[in-house]
């Protein structure tokens, strides 16, 4: 990779004919138009109004390389906003209802609030629903890498959310957060099949599994038990499982891309 | 520096029961090779192989001696490689130099004032500056088009294959981007795919035409124009046998089987040997 001091010399401000450029970009104002361009594309990447993301990520100390990947993840502004609505959504409805209404609310609140992050994942990776696929997949940053910034960029936006939401749902004390570690689980779950399969079908067969084993276990015992401790406890250990074997395969991330299977 | 070498090597790829690629042997670099061919050819399956967006089915490809059908010397080829690919694909709510610090660190570099330093230098080589802080989606399709060019400069590849970087250009900016081209072939390998033989061909040191995934013809601009001497000839009125285009008021540039009597000969083209060589196969 080059230094600075190459791209420093690279640019003509080591007084160096820079790189390529021997043509008509090289007159004798070229170092001054440069300067300018760089002084004018460095308060373009500063500009308070559009990295309000990006600073509060250097803040908290994120490397300067992940920065533009987080803030640049295409699925990031669908999965946050499809978290809000769905998190106002049924806290709202709960807040509505009686006592008794608010529970099985609650149930259903608990089973649909895992899918926002499944679901925002499956979106944040693949040719469908990125438009620089092609380019993302011909740089050198291994699709794994990509991959999980993203999944991650959107999982804590999405959850975050839900979270806030939870919060806004009057009944059910601590129950109100049992979707948290569900969601966990069945995110990972979905990672760990995309290194088979696309991200889509992967986060859909994972969701459609989740929904019919609530809905399965309801029908079995009380709905409220199925986000009671074995659940979550069951939950640490299916993600514990998938996140070794998402590591295992994460070479087969990048494979498949080349492989033309995504 | 040296420029890197691409060789191929019986390379076969095929979209299940369709050929198609199917090359015996090519080298390209140093310098620049254009890759002509009517469209369902084989060029971009050829340049997605070459850029490591796809792993060959049978064959071998190898940039500088690296084989990317292995992960490690694949991701090496990669930190070598700029790529603009057919369709744009940019996300049009970004801003242009924020899409670039995007790109940058894709291509893994880094810290921040590097990647800076490489934006504003490849937004100048094409001629972008003054719109690093407008939103994609405000830009015409040529300026996007140039925003491609300018996201695969970054870093200093010496590797560069580029797919139809003419495409939807004006002529200005053909030439323009021609131009940037033909002074990068001093120091990279550039790989380009186009429909425009005059202009981009013939700059290039090498031209390839493919056919129905296999190659028709390799070598100089000049061989390619040679083969239609004799074929050339212009006119006031176009031959309703010939292709035909105008050149000037009452004046058309045909090409054909044969040189009418009594027709001026003309100086054959890159474009007229690529045209007499994909017509007699």
């Amino acid at each position: 990779m080059s230094t600075i001091q190459e791209v420093e010399a690279a640019l003509g401000r080591a007084g160096q004919q820079p790189r390529f450029l021997t043509g008509s970009g090289s007159g004798p104002d070229h170092s001054a138009r440069m300067e300018a361009n760089f002084a004018a594309i460095s308060a373009e990447i500063d500009a308070p109004r559009q990295g309000w993301l990006a600073r509060i990520l250097k803040r908290l100390g994120a490397d300067d390389r992940i920065v533009p990947l987080v803030t640049a993840t295409p699925a990031l502004r669908r999965s946050w906003l499809a978290a809000v609505a769905v998190a106002l959504l049924f806290a709202l409805n709960a807040a509505s209802g009686s006592a008794a209404e608010g529970t099985d609310r609650i149930v259903i609140f608990l089973t649909i609030a895992p899918l926002v992050p499944l679901l925002g994942v499956a979106l944040a990776f693949g040719p469908a629903v990125d438009p620089t696929h092609e380019v993302a997949v011909a740089a050198p940053m291994d699709g794994f890498r990509l991959f999980l910034v993203r999944a991650v960029t959107v999982f804590v936006a999405s959850t975050g959310i839900l979270l806030i939401g939870s919060l806004l749902v009057p009944t059910g004390g601590a129950a109100r957060i049992g979707w948290l570690l569900p969601a966990i689980a069945t995110t990972v779950v979905a990672m760990a099949a995309t290194t088979r399969v696309d991200a889509r079908a992967a986060a859909g067969a994972v969701a459609a599994a989740w929904v019919v084993l609530v809905v399965v276990v309801s029908q079995i015992t009380d709905p409220g038990a199925m986000f009671g401790p074995i659940t979550q406890v069951t939950s640490v250990a299916v993600a514990s499982g998938a996140i070794g074997v998402f590591l295992k395969r994460r070479r087969q991330l990048d494979e498949l891309s080349v492989r033309g299977n995504r | 520096m040296t420029v890197p070498t691409i060789s191929v090597d019986r390379l076969s790829h095929q979209y299940g029961q369709q050929i198609a690629l199917d090359v015996d042997r090519l080298v390209t670099g140093p310098g620049a090779t254009a890759v002509l061919g009517p469209n369902g050819s084989g060029k971009t399956t050829l340049l997605q192989l070459l850029a490591t967006l796809m792993v060959a089915q049978s064959g071998s490809i190898r940039v500088d001696g690296l084989d990317p059908s292995s992960p490690l010397e694949r991701t090496a080829i990669r930190r070598r490689l700029g790529y603009v690919a057919q369709h744009d694909g940019l996300p049009d709510r970004m801003k242009v130099a924020e899409y670039c610090d995007y790109v940058a660190a894709l291509k893994e570099i880094g810290p921040e004032r590097l990647r800076r330093r490489w934006i504003a230098w490849a937004l100048d080589r094409v001629g972008l500056s003054d719109v690093a802080t407008d939103r994609i989606r405000t830009l015409s399709g040529g300026t996007k088009r140039r925003l491609s060019i300018a996201q695969a400069l970054l870093g200093g590849p010496d590797v560069m294959i580029l797919d139809e970087p003419l495409a939807s250009l004006d002529a200005e900016q053909r030439g323009e981007i021609t131009r940037l081209i033909a002074q990068t072939a001093s120091e990279a390998n550039i790989v380009v795919a186009t429909h425009h033989p005059d202009e981009l061909a013939s700059i290039c040191g090498q031209v390839v035409v493919l056919d129905h995934g296999v190659v028709a013809f390799v070598g100089s601009p000049g061989e390619l124009a040679a083969r239609a001497e004799g074929r050339v000839w212009e006119t006031a009125v176009p031959d309703p046998n010939a292709t035909c285009r105008a050149v000037g008021p009452d004046r058309f540039h045909c090409v054909g089987d044969f040189v009418p009597s009594g027709a001026a000969k003309a100086t054959p083209t890159v474009a007229d040997g690529y045209l007499v060589l994909v017509r007699h196969r």
